[in-house]
Formats: C-alpha cells, sequence, structure tokens
C-alpha cells in the first residue's frame, strides 16, 4: 500500500514539476537575464589576463620585440572596442 | 517497497528523457519558450530520479535486502560498511547506474550554473547531456537492471560477498575518481556539439570547456593514479601498470585529454586549431564510452573487469552513432571554425604544441591498437593474439621519451619563431645539464632507455628550473621581491601557467620511478619457522607464522624479519594468505587471496606476498621482490595533483 502510495505522489510531482511551465503565457520568449555584456565581460577578462601574460613573457624574452608589439596592440584593440560596446 | 521505487524511478527518468529531448527540439524549431522551460525540468527530473535510484540501491546494500538479485550477488552479512557502498560499482548494473548518477549529479549542475546565460547553446546542450542519459537509462532498464528481484520462492539467507580484490580501500575512491573523469568529458562534449550547432563559440563557451576540461582531466588522472596504486597494492604482482585493456581504457581519454588541454591553450592565445581541439573532444568523449564499453562488455579479460555481458553490440552502436553524427556536424561547421592564422616557423612554441598533440595522438594510436588487435584477430582469423605488455612497452617507451623531451623543449620555445639567439639562451644550459648527466650515468655503467630517461629529467628538470628562476628575477627586479615573497607571487599570479610547470616536474619524477622499475629483482622461496632466505643484500627470516579469524575471512600470517647486509634488522613484515568467505559450507566458494606487506622508502619497496602455506609439513611459500624508485611514481603523482589544483584555482576577483 505504501508502496502504491509513494509511486503516485513521485509520478503526479515529476508530471506537475515538468507540465507547469507550459501552463504559462504562450509565446514566452527565453532571454539569458545576465546581461548580454556577460560574454564580452568575460572576454575582456581573457583578453586582459592575455595581455599580463604577453608581458610577462616579453620580460621573460619568449616572445621577439616585433611580435610582443604586434600582438601587444592587437589585444588592446580588442580590448577598446569591447569597452566601447560596453560603455554605450 | 524501495526496490519497486527505485525500478519505477529509472522507468520514469527512461520516459521523461525522450520528453526532455523532444521538447528541446520543438524549442528549437519554434521558439515557445515554455517548450523549453519545460524541457528543462524534464532533464532535471531525469537527474533527479537517477540520483534518486542510485541513492535507493545504496540504501538497499547497506541494509543487506537480499530480496534484490544485486545486492545477494556482491554483498553478504559479513560485507564490512564500506565495502557494501562500494559493492555499489562492483557489479554491472550497480556501475552502469553510477555512471548515470554521476552524469546526472554533473547535469544537475550544468543547469544550475547556466540558468541566467548560455541560453542560446543550452537547449542543444540539453539534448546532448539527456541523449547519454538516455543510452544508460535504457541499458539499466531493458539490458542490466539492478532492481531485479531475486528467484520467487527463494529465501537467501545471505548473500555471495564481494570479491576480496575489490575489498581494499583504495577502491572506495579509484572508481568513482575514474567514473567523474570519463563521465565528466560528457560537459565539454556536449558545450562543443552545441557551440557547432548553433555557430556560436563565445569568450563564456572557452571558459565553460575549459574549465570543466582541467577539472574531469584531474579527476581522471587521479582515479588512474589510485588505479595503479590500488594494483600496486592488491594483485600481488609487484608491478602497477600492466598495459591491461582496462587500464588502456582509462588511458586512452587520459592521452587525448592531455593533447586537448595543451592545443586549446593555442585557441585561447592565437584563435587557431579549432577544428582539432572539437576532433578532440569528440575523440577523447568517445573514447571514454568506448572505455566503459572495454570495462564492462568482457570482450576483454582484465584483472580489472569483474563483469562479464552481452553489451558489447549496443555500446559499439553508441560509439559509431557518436562519432558519426559528431564528425558530420564537425565536418559542415568546418568553414565557420577555421582561422586565418597559420603557424609560421617549425621553432615556434605552437609548433611545439602541435607536436605535442601529434605524439599524444599516436601513443593513443598505439594503445588502442595494442588494446582491440585481440578482438580484431579473432574476428578476421579465428584465433585470438593476445598483446601483452612487451609490445606495449616497445612501442610506447620511445613515444612517452619523446613526450618527456617535449615537456622540456616546449616551455623554452618562443611565440611564433624561437631566433638563434633565444634558441642559444634558452637551450644551453638544459642540453649541458641533461649531457653531463648522461656522462655520469655512461660513467656507471647505465645504458639504453634507462640513460636516456634519467638524461632527459634532468634536462627537463632543468628547463623548468630555468623558467621559475627567470620568472623569480624578473619580479625581483620589476617589484622589488625579495626570492620568497618572489616565487610565491609568480605562482599565484600566474596560477596555469606555474601549476602547468608543477605538473611537469610530477611527470618527471613519475618517469624517474616508471625507469626504476629496470633495476627490479625478485625471488620466490619456502621457509620453515626460523630459516632465511637472502636477495639483493637483505636477509628475510620466518619467525613466526600466525593464524586469525576475522569476520569476513581467516587469516595466515607470515611474520618476518628482514635485515640488511651487516645483520641489522630494518623492518618486520606480515605478509597474509586469506581465506574469504570461511564459513561457506562449500569448499569451491571459499576464495584465497595474498595480502601483502610492503616496506616502502624513497630508494626502494620491499615487496613480500604470502603465496601458499604447506600446514603438513609447516613452509611458508614467499615472494619477495626489490622494487626501486617505485615511491617515485606516487610522488610525482601528488605533485601532479598539486599543480592541477593550482592551475584550477580561480583568481581573485578583480579590482574594477
Amino acid at each position: 500500500m505504501i508502496s502504491v502510495v509513494v509511486t503516485f505522489l513521485i509520478i503526479v510531482v515529476m508530471a506537475v514539476f515538468v507540465i507547469q511551465p507550459l501552463f504559462l503565457e504562450p509565446g514566452l520568449e527565453i532571454k539569458d537575464t545576465e546581461k548580454k555584456s556577460v560574454a564580452l565581460k568575460q572576454r575582456k577578462k581573457i583578453l586582459y589576463r592575455q595581455i599580463k601574460e604577453l608581458d610577462m613573457d616579453y620580460q621573460l624574452g619568449n616572445i621577439q620585440d616585433d611580435d610582443y608589439g604586434q600582438t601587444r596592440n592587437e589585444l588592446k584593440k580588442e580590448v577598446a572596442e569591447i569597452l566601447t560596446i560596453l560603455n554605450r | 517497497m524501495t526496490p519497486v521505487i527505485g525500478g519505477l524511478a529509472i522507468n520514469l527518468a527512461l520516459g521523461l528523457a525522450f520528453v526532455s529531448i523532444i521538447l528541446h527540439f520543438f524549442y528549437l524549431r519554434n521558439g515557445d519558450g515554455r517548450l523549453f522551460l519545460s524541457g528543462q525540468r524534464a532533464a532535471l527530473a531525469v537527474s533527479l530520479l537517477s540520483i534518486l535510484a542510485t541513492l535507493i540501491l545504496a540504501q538497499l546494500l547497506i541494509t543487506s535486502n537480499f530480496d534484490v538479485d544485486y545486492v545477494a550477488h556482491y554483498t553478504s552479512l559479513e560485507t564490512p560498511f564500506i565495502y557494501k557502498i562500494t559493492a555499489l560499482w562492483a557489479g554491472q548494473s550497480g556501475s552502469l547506474l553510477f555512471w548515470l548518477f554521476t552524469l546526472s549529479v554533473y547535469a544537475v549542475i550544468t543547469i544550475l550554473q547556466n540558468q541566467r546565460s548560455q541560453h542560446k547553446i543550452m537547449p542543444w546542450v540539453m539534448i546532448v547531456m539527456t541523449t547519454v542519459q538516455l543510452f544508460f537509462l535504457i541499458l539499466i532498464n531493458y539490458v542490466s537492471n539492478p532492481f531485479i528481484p531475486t528467484e520467487a520462492d527463494f529465501v537467501v539467507a545471505n548473500g555471495l560477498g564481494l570479491n576480496p580484490l575489490l575489498q581494499n580501500i583504495t577502491m572506495a575512491f579509484h572508481p568513482p575518481m575514474l567514473y567523474l573523469g570519463y563521465v565528466g568529458f560528457t560537459i565539454p562534449f556536449s558545450f562543443s556539439i552545441a557551440a557547432m550547432a548553433e555557430r556560436d563559440m563565445n569568450a563564456l563557451w572557452m571558459r565553460t570547456v575549459r574549465q570543466w576540461l582541467l577539472f574531469v582531466w584531474l579527476m581522471l588522472s587521479i582515479g588512474i593514479i589510485l588505479g595503479g596504486w590500488w594494483a600496486y597494492q592488491e594483485l600481488g604482482w609487484g608491478g602497477y601498470w600492466a598495459w591491461d585493456p582496462v587500464e588502456n581504457a582509462s588511458f586512452m581519454p587520459w592521452l587525448t585529454g592531455t593533447a586537448l588541454l595543451h592545443s586549446i591553450i593555442i585557441q585561447e592565445k592565437k584563435d587557431m586549431l579549432k577544428v582539432w581541439n572539437m576532433a578532440l573532444i569528440i575523440i577523447t568523449f568517445t573514447l571514454c564510452i568506448f572505455g566503459t564499453f572495454l570495462t564492462r562488455s568482457g570482450v576483454m579479460s582484465s584483472v580489472h573487469s569483474f563483469t562479464a555481458s552481452s553489451l558489447g553490440p549496443i555500446f559499439l552502436g553508441f560509439v559509431f552513432l557518436i562519432l558519426v553524427v559528431s564528425f558530420l556536424l564537425l565536418f559542415n561547421r568546418k568553414s565557420f571554425l577555421q582561422s586565418e592564422k597559420r603557424i609560421e616557423s617549425f621553432t615556434s612554441r605552437e609548433s611545439g604544441f602541435l607536436f605535442n598533440n601529434v605524439v599524444f595522438i599516436v601513443m593513443c594510436f598505439a594503445v588502442f591498437w595494442g588494446t582491440i588487435f585481440p578482438v580484431i584477430s579473432e574476428a578476421v582469423r579465428g584465433t585470438k593474439i593476445t598483446v601483452g605488455a612487451p609490445f606495449f612497452n616497445q612501442v610506447n617507451i620511445p613515444i612517452g621519451l619523446v613526450l618527456l623531451l617535449l615537456t622540456g623543449v616546449g616551455p623554452l620555445l618562443v611565440w611564433r619563431r624561437t631566433s638563434n639567439q633565444s634558441f642559444i639562451r634558452n637551450f644551453t644550459t638544459p642540453i649541458v645539464m641533461g649531457l653531463v648527466s648522461a656522462l655520469v650515468l655512461y660513467i656507471f655503467n647505465i645504458r639504453g632507455y634507462v640513460l636516456i630517461s634519467f638524461s632527459l629529467s634532468a634536462f627537463v628538470l632543468t628547463t623548468i628550473g630555468f623558467e621559475f628562476f627567470r620568472g623569480i628575477r624578473s619580479r625581483m627586479t620589476s617589484q622589488k621581491e625579495n626570492p620568497i615573497i618572489a616565487f610565491w607571487r609568480l605562482i599565484r599570479k600566474n596560477r596555469s601557467r606555474y601549476g602547468g610547470y608543477i605538473v611537469h616536474i610530477g611527470i618527471v619524477l613519475m618517469f624517474v620511478g616508471f625507469t626504476g622499475h629496470s633495476f627490479d629483482s625478485e625471488k620466490e622461496f619456502g621457509l620453515k619457522k626460523g630459516d632465511s632466505e637472502h636477495l639483493s643484500g637483505y636477509s628475510f627470516t620466518l619467525y613466526n607464522v600466525r593464524e586469525e579469524e576475522r569476520p569476513n575471512h581467516y587469516a595466515y600470517i607470515a611474520d618476518m624479519i628482514v635485515a640488511d647486509a651487516f645483520g641489522k634488522s630494518i623492518v618486520k613484515l606480515h605478509p597474509e594468505k586469506r581465506i574469504y568467505f570461511h564459513r561457506n559450507p562449500n569448499p569451491e566458494r571459499r576464495q584465497p587471496h595474498s595480502e601483502l606487506d610492503i616496506y616502502s622508502t624513497i630508494k626502494q619497496d620491499i615487496y613480500s606476498i604470502f603465496n601458499s602455506i604447506d600446514l603438513e609439513n609447516e613452509v611458508a611459500y614467499l615472494k619477495i621482490m626489490i622494487n626501486p624508485l617505485v615511491n617515485w611514481v606516487w610522488y610525482g603523482g601528488y605533485l601532479f595533483v598539486l599543480g592541477t589544483l593550482v592551475a584550477l584555482w580561480p583568481p581573485r576577483k578583480e579590482k574594477s
């Protein structure tokens, strides 16, 4: 008897849990509730880290002058673009 | 009652897995958010029900509910509590359920972590993860159900008990760690398929994949090391790695996963190798499923495989499906993934990474070929040709040494191209150290692979030491720090780089340990009380043989004194010959098992095995092995884990 009750309860709870959203207003749009800028901020973080690592590689002699300058400029340019978008 | 609920949970989970996949597909077609929410809840319900089913099986095992066939097969009343829990993954159906449990925990974390972001790719992530869950749910429901009751009209008074080999504390950790690794690769795989499907590979994707990769790779690494430790402590052959199919099954995804960890750095830094990385993720995940197939299908005989079954064709079908669908998608998205940048020079760090990747893949293929060759030979020629450790050693030792060399060369190479000046500056000291080591070893009459391995170890350690030295010196100059502070901050501020170097030191120590195997010696003998034997300058005197009855076995214990060449006593060893299930009236059910005793030092292990006992003549038959440098493997393992943790540790929140 108990197993029948528990079985019934599990089925009902799961069914309600899964079906409930279908009774929300039609045409519900799913958006990232975290700001859209989150991916950009993450990219910015990666770029900052890359600049730091690049500087370190340069200090350690792991990168040549011309490559260092070119790569650093590219990274800084991308950071600037992201900052422009984020500040809009 | 509970077995019924366990059965219901996996039934319901199976149905809901279908529902979740269908709802997500419909959402992708018409964009109605209600379908997405409902589909995600269905996926969550699948995971919660799978977790519930696992907890129910654990409860049945702990309470010795022998009405369930699985419980009666893998535990008995005498089984210690901890091994009643570990019995969860001792048998086939239990281990499949445990696979599903682990994946379900990962799925819940993935859903909760991404509730507020990545909604574009999340439907695909959920479709892939739920499909993998669905596969295991089909197996558990229809092929290997852990909730099947014991035969009706038959009361089981006591279960058969757990295999004595599995009654080792390492077994409480080794399989869960392996599972965390194997199963965890589902997450990067799901995110990669999703990114390809939606043509969306942003920075959040990169963060998710990198963090998960590193974590699951660490778990797999710990699982493999613990497996070696268990084999060394429990199997009694004196080694930790035998190129057994099940060992290889865990090693193959580790190799491709390691390659991936290196090449994804190039993707992040240089936006290159994206197709290659996707291919590696697909292959690594496929190898995880293939590994589970090897372990669980019974197609290979293995010291680590405790089940045999007919799961093979189903698993192979799934492996085939993953490969075909994933590579078709990859082929279709090739243009999206291709990079405009190219590797400019052979002597660049990018080349070093790529070369390291190629060597990892070659090694993986060699292991794969050796592992499946017996099956292929049987299918083609009708005779199973066994490929043993000599083949694997012959092929993989040189490849491993090339990898060791690259471990040292990689950090010395410069991004884009290494100038002659940099080359000379970076390589001179390490090469000199390597050559000096080789010369010293040669003078001491050491030749061949041993000489190469030790010299390369010296070379790599010098390169890493050199990297630390240059980093510290740079901080001391630029930040005016003392050497200790500079060392600490160097690691703290560059965790992934210096964590990686610590891992490399661990690898070098492990290679030193592996090389020590060349100096192993062993002897088997029978001793009466008071008799002695000698090996490698040590004497072994048997001074007593005791008997003890314990809750789940009967033990004969050989008490030995080990003395050095000067007769000075070093240690007492007490290897045991155990008889498990000794109270079973059927003598065939009683299982003998040798419990080892090991005296372990940094220099070597003295490894003692009690093979058998002649009660009539009072002779104990023993085997002694002297295994040099084994501890270096475990020390290397500790550093390996420490380094990965350093790399994984999240950086402090940056000030705005």
